[in-house]
């Protein structure tokens, strides 16, 4: 026989070291590791919630009783001791090996989103910042045709795919829109002669022309770089949908 | 190390993602066990079934849910006397229709504004076709869809019997005041946290390792072709587990690999049945029922989508 403080000293541990661990994220800034900056309110609110279902353990008499089965225990327990003892990582190339990159495909129709001519309009160079970047990679594929040859220059790191020439890098930012698992990868083909010479998720900054190409059946937009400047990471490499 | 450090934060991000929606599920569900009577149920709700079937799918825009939040909270409705079929409509719908996946759809599709009033039709489609068909049969069959611990009454501890919490002599609810009512939502809503989160943690750590460990090139090598790619996109939704919030963008990425109504499957058979979700149904709803529940949702997802691959787009 199971004595009831045994359970209730789980329940209570359980709760708390959730809240805590989430507090714990959220004090840190380490929660954007994990998911889009909009949603920290809403972890500000399961941090606190959490607190008071621990709170009610003790609180209301009617759970004196309730008991919890060691395999809901452990599963309990599995996320905080991945999350205590193994540090989060920067998703990056390895993020574009499992989900391959963001194609868009204009053939079904046309949009308006995202078109602002002040971004891409005009002949000056486009400067892609961390702010911009969803909406000019959608400006640039709405009409690629009409971007040919403009000068561009973003930052990114690199990555490869196995259907590149060896001349070509992929030059990618990991787009989040909700939490970090699901970031789809976003960027362009850069065409460049030392392009075997860099490292995987090494950051350049890159100057380039664009120019359109087919690949494996879909139209992508390809930079033929000029310049390559290797640069040190960002402490955030995400850009954000919203 | 490196693979298991990104396997750590591909979970636990998925999981600390969605972690307030299954808390404000759970505590939708212990309001509604406390404040929402079967007499009150059933003064409030139409006489006439078949509308109650038509309404529930739009509820989701004035209570938006999660696809694992919206179990516990349809078991719950059930448990109250909601029909089985208006129950359904609403689990089924939810997750898709309501406001955020539907601006998702639109930011992911840019190119293709039709996907979302096909992903909204469809949705609105399947769940009131499946939601018709569980009224007629709840005609001959009552109460053929929760499990019978749900239907108890009194505890709610009780339908936790085992595994995860139990306890045997408590009766919430009945108190009139109102810390003790405020007292008793927070701990059904404690209890059903343990209840689902033990599924939606295994679900999660399984989402993630399909994520991490299954490239996308096998699916896109076995999906070659029109009906091969919805079954492989259904069965990657299923796995994958993405949240309704974010499907589209991963949807998205397959544009030009496969045809837009095998997308169109994967936007629409994830938020109804995925590897998080389907483990929290069979502790609430019974074995028969889920699995003739999952059947007609693979059918008609499957049906639409075929529809969508050879007429549109």
């Amino acid at each position: 026989m199971v004595a009831q403080s045994y359970y209730f000293f789980w329940r209570v541990f359980l709760l708390l070291s959730y809240s805590f661990f989430i507090l714990g994220l959220l004090l840190s800034n380490q929660i954007l590791r994990y998911i889009h900056p909009d949603f920290i309110k809403w972890q500000w609110f399961s941090a606190i919630l959490l607190f008071f279902f621990a709170f009610i353990q003790v609180a209301s008499p009617k759970l004196k009783d309730a008991k919890l089965h060691p395999l809901v225990i452990c599963a309990f327990l599995l996320p905080l001791v991945l999350g205590y003892l193994v540090p989060p990582v920067l998703l990056g190339a390895d993020a574009v090996q499992r989900q391959g990159w963001s194609v868009y495909d204009t053939q079904w129709g046309s949009s308006s989103l995202y078109l602002d001519e002040n971004l891409v309009g005009g002949s000056h160079p486009i400067l892609i910042s961390d702010e911009n970047f969803v909406q000019v990679m959608h400006a640039l594929y709405q009409q690629p045709q009409k971007y040919v040859d403009r000068e561009v220059e973003l930052t990114g790191f690199v990555a490869r795919y196995p259907s590149l020439d060896f001349t070509e890098f992929l030059l990618v930012r990991l787009i989040v829109s909700c939490h970090v698992a699901h970031a789809q990868p976003d960027g362009f083909i850069v065409v460049a002669d030392n392009a075997e010479e860099l490292a995987l998720n090494q950051w350049v900054h890159v100057r380039g022309y664009i120019e359109i190409d087919d690949h494996i059946g879909s139209t992508v937009l390809k930079l033929r770089a000029v310049d390559i400047q290797k640069v040190p990471p960002l402490t955030n490499p995400y850009v954000y949908l919203w | 190390m490196e693979s298991v450090q990104v396997f750590s934060t591909v979970f636990l991000s998925v999981l600390v993602g969605a972690i307030p929606f299954l808390l404000i599920a759970v505590l939708t569900s212990g309001l509604i066990e406390v404040f929402l009577s079967r007499e009150l149920v059933e003064r409030l709700l139409p006489k006439n079934k078949l509308l109650g079937v038509l309404v529930a799918p739009l509820v989701g825009f004035l209570l938006p849910l999660c696809e694992c939040g919206i179990i516990p909270v349809s078991g719950r409705l059930m448990r109250k006397g909601i029909p089985t079929g208006v129950a359904v409509a609403f689990m089924l719908a939810n997750p898709i229709l309501n406001p955020f996946p539907l601006i998702s759809t639109r930011l992911a599709f840019p190119f293709a504004p039709q996907m979302v009033i096909w992903r909204m039709v469809s949705a609105y489609g399947i769940a009131v076709f499946i939601g018709i068909i569980l009224t007629v049969v709840e005609y001959s069959k009552p109460n053929f869809a929760v499990n019978r611990r749900y239907l108890s009454g009194g505890s709610m501890f009780e339908l936790l019997s085992r595994p995860a919490l139990q306890t045997s002599n408590l009766a919430l609810g009945t108190s009139v005041n109102a810390w003790t009512r405020i007292s008793d939502v927070l701990a059904y809503a404690s209890v059903e946290f343990f209840h689902v989160g033990r599924y939606f943690i295994i679900g999660s750590f399984f989402a993630a390792a399909i994520n991490v460990f299954v490239s996308r090139d096998v699916l896109v090598s076995i999906g070659q072709g029109s009906t091969s790619s919805i079954i492989v996109m259904m069965i990657f939704a299923f796995f994958l587990s993405v949240c309704s919030e974010a499907d589209a963008f991963v949807a998205a990425s397959f544009q030009g690999s496969f045809p837009p109504g095998s997308l169109l499957a994967f936007m629409l058979f994830g938020p109804m049945v995925d590897v998080k979700n389907i483990l929290m149904m069979f502790v609430t709803f019974r074995r028969n029922f889920v699995l003739w529940l999952v059947a007609l949702v693979i059918l008609t997802v499957f049906s639409i989508s075929l529809i969508a691959n050879s007429l549109f787009f």
